[in-house]
């Protein structure tokens, strides 16, 4: 490390350079920033439906409680996500207790998925009688699609969400924002796919729904360092 | 007992102040925009030496480029900084993530010069033949011994051996005392510190 040129010579060419105004970057756009969001969601599964087979049960689900509940949860993590990306955008805004918003939820649709699956392996015990012939079932029967899916327009939604926070924002802890942009992304496309897969039972939500999300997080925080770096 | 909290919950003035003179540039001020990166200078100055004092990566002679790179990404980022909350915990954030940022990157660099050197590497040699000897017109020429320092003893003699003096691989080898393909490849990874440091400060000369 060399001192390149002395520090009054920066700070004229800084001055100098500083007189177009930044472009904004507050607190105050965070409501247009969720609006987005929430739009974005609604976009996104109209447009899942027109590409994806809709499923047959969707306007009699709609109406029952707990299909409307863990569409709630998801998209509430995805926003309670977006919300953290946003604020770790932002240096000195990141509070560790902010966390909790995105981690509960998502301890609960885990908690549950995980509960509803070993309640069905019992179950069905005759019919999955160790847990690898169960994973093979699931991928016999499943071939990954909804897990794909959701691999594959989280992905893409987090490269775009990545591109933003480098180019816009200044996150300062690159790794847990990595793994939060993980979060919101998975989390929306997994709210997606709820409208498009009939198939509810535990052990496909967890292993279809809850495994590739929380593979998206694991890849947005091994990266994150490298692709948020400004 | 009930311990009373005794911090103010009122700016300090040198808040009050940095973060007066940071909404006016803001708004294309640039006097105030010069007087807020004056005090945050000096002000960046004593954080940061104190906190190289001890550090065994960097030294406290660092503490200057390390000013320059926190100014410049305080540049570069100022539209981040929200005007509802106060500024210097903005600054300090920013500051402290170009510093681990520096750590890391120092730290690779030293890691990457004493990693030993591996004797399977013929490839690498004919990667070697094909990168010239510094012009003097090139970024290495008027600031090479400047260049060489970064090197390790070792590297810095290689580079002395085959590129200024432009000995031969077989009579370097016989002066180290090396075998040919641990010359070449001391060769090539002295060659790609220097080019890395060369760019880095073409870099630093853009901005």
């Amino acid at each position: 490390m060399k001192k390149p040129i002395p520090t009054d010579l920066l700070l004229d060419r800084l001055v100098a350079d500083a007189k177009e105004k930044p472009h904004a970057f507050r607190s105050r756009n965070l409501p247009l920033y969720l609006g987005l969001w929430v739009v974005g969601a609604i976009v996104l599964t109209a447009v899942s439906q027109l590409i994806l087979p809709i499923r047959s049960d969707l306007v009699e689900r709609a109406g029952n409680f707990d299909f409307v509940l863990q569409a709630s949860l998801w998209l509430w993590v995805t926003l309670a996500a977006a919300v953290l990306v946003y604020r770790g955008g932002i240096p000195g805004q990141w509070r560790s207790r902010d966390s909790l918003l995105g981690i509960l939820p998502l301890l609960v649709i885990g908690g549950v998925a995980l509960a509803i699956s070993v309640h069905e392996m019992f179950h069905y015990h005759e019919k999955y009688a160790t847990l690898s012939s169960l994973i093979r079932h699931q991928i016999a029967v499943h071939h990954g699609g909804c897990g794909a899916v959701i691999f594959l327009v989280g992905i893409g939604l987090s490269a775009a969400l990545a591109y933003w926070t480098k180019n816009r924002a200044a996150p300062t802890a690159l790794r847990t924002q990595g793994a939060w942009i993980g979060v919101a992304t998975g989390a929306l496309a997994s709210f997606m796919i709820q409208f498009a897969c009939p198939n509810e039972t535990g052990i496909h939500t967890l292993f279809w729904h809850f495994l590739p999300w929380v593979a998206l997080v694991a890849f947005g925080f091994a990266m994150g360092r490298k692709i948020l770096r400004w | 007992m009930v311990m009373k909290n005794t911090r103010s919950k009122e700016p300090s003035k040198v808040e009050a102040r940095l973060r007066g003179l940071f909404l006016k540039s803001q708004n294309g001020e640039e006097r105030a925009y010069r007087e807020f990166l004056v005090e945050v200078t000096s002000m960046l100055r004593t954080y940061l030496s104190h906190q190289l004092r001890h550090s065994a990566v960097l030294g406290s002679e660092h503490a200057e480029e390390l000013v320059q790179e926190v100014l410049i990404s305080v540049h570069n980022k100022r539209a981040t900084y929200d005007p509802s909350q106060p500024i210097l915990p903005w600054l300090f954030a920013i500051a402290k993530y170009r510093m681990i940022d520096q750590y890391r990157k120092d730290s690779r660099m030293k890691m990457q010069s004493v990693q030993p050197i591996s004797v399977d590497s013929d490839e690498v040699g004919n990667e070697i033949e094909r990168i010239p000897a510094p012009e003097p017109e090139e970024p290495f020429g008027e600031n090479l011994e400047e260049f060489l320092s970064a090197l390790t003893p070792k590297q810095r003699r290689l580079i002395e051996l085959t590129k200024l003096q432009e000995k031969s691989i077989q009579e370097t080898c016989q002066i180290m005392g090396m075998g040919e393909s641990a010359v070449k490849v001391g060769v090539h990874r002295a060659m790609k510190l220097m080019q890395a440091l060369a760019t880095e400060r073409h870099v630093r000369k853009e901005v």
